[in-house]
């Protein structure tokens, strides 16, 4: 274990609870503005129909929510939090690589690549 | 009951799951899910996208300390999530075709399973003095714990497959499959249970994440649900984890377990449509 492996992880543990106390503000200040702006609306969940395609989309759902548009301000939340394990390991990649581990700079790579792609399937 | 009130009373229940959850040594996600589906009466595919965001929150908060600490071990980590994120994506694909019967069915022998699992007697501690393998050698698996003492992984092949198989449940299910991470790490890899439990944790939200970006296109994620469990279960967990050492977590355990396979039964049953 040397120096640039234990740097490598407290950056890691830095960016992983960084992202997730931003994504937990942001789906607060978003629910609480939604129950305020929708106080008698029920929720549709007892029977399923899918959610509205600019609530699927990553690109609709950022500029949703710079609108102001409050349920794509917690699917922003919810976005972080599914970018956190993806910049995680990301992350190992770049660190693995500069410790002049191909190997494991490889497997991060690999599992950073699965990642992204189920994100297009 | 208007909307306020539902989301508090979800919320509660979300938080009240995450206490649990982090007492006995589970996840949210496994336990939430049945609670929004046999108490709230909320479509499985909605409780499952609800509990996986969970399940990412409070993975991530929790492996960010263990990764400080240096014992997760993050070469093996890495390399198991190859087999877990290739799984969940298939499993969530898998999700996205079958009924809710069939995944309430699934979702109800998962439990059982997971409690029978945590029932198990504390795994044995012989695991020093085991020979180095070849295969282990290669990929570098073998690390010290506690520091000094290094210990050497057994069935990387074999674990690996079990690996795939958490991450289809992972994503079938949308649960964190933790209790199987752990299962395959300790059991078939041998590895030391302090190493396995935080390399475990680092798994969970890497492998979640490999099928939230599905659910997300399937529309399973309802920002109006998913806050409220998602916030609540990491509440309740982060609460959890700093009573672990104030209550005694034996007892607690088997009640919770008892509880656990009971709502897997109901669940069980509600896949043959049989409401108790």
């Amino acid at each position: 274990m040397n120096l640039s492996d234990s740097k490598l992880r407290s950056i890691l543990a830095n960016v992983m609870v960084g992202g997730v106390l931003v994504a937990a503000v942001l789906m607060f200040i978003g629910g609480v503005i939604y129950l305020a702006d929708n106080p008698h609306a029920r929720p549709g969940d007892r029977t399923f129909s899918g959610e509205p395609v600019d609530l699927r989309n990553p690109v609709d759902i950022v500029k949703d929510a710079l609108t102001g548009h409050t349920a794509s301000v917690i699917q922003l939340g919810v976005l972080i939090l599914l970018f956190n394990p993806l910049i995680r390991v990301g992350f190992s990649a770049i660190g693995f690589a500069a410790g002049r581990d191909p190997l494991y700079a490889g497997i991060s790579l690999a599992v950073f690549l699965v990642l992204s792609i189920s994100f297009f399937l | 009951m208007n909307d306020i009130g539902f989301d508090f009373a979800v919320a509660i229940a979300a938080f009240v799951a995450g206490v649990i959850g982090s007492l006995i040594g589970l996840g949210g996600g496994i336990i939430i899910t049945p609670i929004l589906v046999l108490g709230f009466g909320i479509d499985i595919r909605y409780a499952m996208g609800a509990a996986l965001a969970s399940v990412i929150a409070t993975s991530s908060g929790a492996a960010a300390a263990y990764l400080r600490d240096g014992i997760s071990n993050m070469r093996i980590g890495l390399f198991l999530c190859l087999a877990t994120t290739l799984g969940a994506v298939g499993g969530a694909m898998l999700a996205g075709v079958l009924n809710t019967a069939i995944l309430s069915f699934v979702f109800g022998l998962a439990l059982l399973a997971t409690a029978a699992i945590s029932l198990r007697k504390s795994p044995d501690s012989s695991k020093i003095a085991l020979p180095e393998t070849p295969i282990a050698k290669k990929l570098r698996l073998d690390d010290e714990y506690p520091a000094g003492h290094t210990y050497h992984v057994q069935g990387v092949v074999p674990g690996f497959f079990v690996m795939v198989i958490a991450g289809i449940l992972s994503g079938l299910l949308g649960i964190g499959s933790g209790a199987f991470k752990v299962l395959a790490m300790d059991q078939i890899m041998r590895i030391p249970f302090k190493v396995t439990t935080t390399t475990s944790n680092f798994m969970i939200g890497v492998t979640a994440a490999a099928s939230v970006g599905i659910y997300l296109k399937n529309g399973y994620l309802d920002p109006v649900l998913v806050y409220p469990v998602a916030l609540g279960v990491l509440a309740g967990s982060f609460l959890g984890a700093r009573l672990i050492n104030l209550v005694p977590t034996g007892v607690l355990k088997v009640i919770f377990l008892v509880a656990i396979v009971f709502i897997g039964v109901q669940m069980v049953l509600r896949g043959f449509h049989i409401n108790l």
